[in-house]
């Protein structure tokens, strides 16, 4: 039986979106970790580099018109009636749904990234380290799997 | 002599491999074996290593998002303000979606699950007897996570 042969393409497969650059990682899908300090710091961990940078920009806009940290400190020191009035509800509205997409959409991705790099990687030890010609041990012959 | 170590899917284990090749073992001398996983598996949480994309997020990440909104349009009438109860109404959504999950799926992980440290991959490799140490040390330095030593031809 012949060797097979030993693919030219390194990285057949990888994780091709237009939002992001091409890659083929693990990443550890504790990543939510990293979104629910900021939105869009997850994304940038899983390399969706413009998912990341408008998730970003829009979350920091959100946060500077809903005044979501004047709020935040006025709770914290317990006046919760000026809380209430410093917040901007129309821009605060935005903010939930907002900072749970991209939580979970930035697990999502780093999930999808390790299937598609455990898909990958054992294709390539298939096709690279398989090879018919190794010797089992305990065989007389000089090859054959 | 054959050495058979096992790994996960990792980058660590094809620098392994192209460290032995750097010792001069040839391709044809390396046999490589990646399994197949056992499907069915449920975590809360996936892992780097095990991700199966069914784990119980989804339902509290909905949940969540739902609550944490009715918890800001409330707080701004109840009395502790709109980040208290935004932050209260993401956790109890969380919590709710999670045992929702948990209810509807019928978790059997207790016998079939899946630890991090399953092995996902076998190296053999057939080398020299004094190549042997030198390839043992590479296959440990890069994250084997058992490696075995067999006389052989």
């Amino acid at each position: 039986m012949p060797p097979s042969p030993a693919p030219i393409v390194r990285r057949p497969k990888s994780a091709i979106s237009g939002h992001s650059i091409n890659v083929c990682h693990l990443r550890n899908p504790l990543v939510v970790a990293w979104s629910a300090i900021l939105p869009g710091l997850g994304h940038l961990y899983c390399v969706a580099i413009i998912e990341a940078v408008f998730l970003m920009i829009v979350g920091g806009v959100i946060i500077y018109y809903s005044h979501l940290l004047p709020a935040i400190g006025y709770t914290a020191i317990g006046s919760l009636a000026q809380a209430k009035e410093v917040f901007d509800p129309q821009w605060m509205l935005n903010l939930p749904s907002f900072y749970c997409f991209s939580i979970y959409d930035s697990y999502v991705k780093a999930v999808e990234l390790n299937k598609i790099f455990d898909q990958e990687q054992a294709q390539y030890f298939k096709n690279q380290y398989q090879s018919p010609l190794f010797i089992m041990p305990g065989s007389n012959n000089n090859g054959g799997i | 002599m054959y050495l058979i170590a096992s790994f996960h899917y990792c980058l660590h284990t094809e620098l392994a491999l192209a460290k032995v090749e750097e010792l001069g073992i040839k391709k044809e001398q390396i046999l490589a074996v990646p399994l197949g996983k056992k499907g069915e598996t449920r975590h809360i949480f996936d892992t780097i290593h095990h991700a199966d994309g069914i784990s119980l997020f989804d339902g509290g990440a909905i949940l969540g998002s739902v609550g944490m909104v009715l918890g800001v349009i409330y707080g701004f009438i109840l009395t502790w303000g709109p980040i208290i109860w935004g932050l209260i109404g993401l956790m109890g959504g969380i919590l709710l979606g999670f045992l929702l999950d948990l209810s509807f799926s019928k978790v059997r992980h207790s016998k079939e699950r899946v630890k991090d440290k399953d092995a996902e991959l076998f190296l053999m490799v057939q080398c020299d007897p004094q190549q042997v140490e030198d390839v043992k040390k590479a296959l440990w330095d890069h994250l084997a996570l058992g490696v075995a030593v067999i006389p052989g031809k």
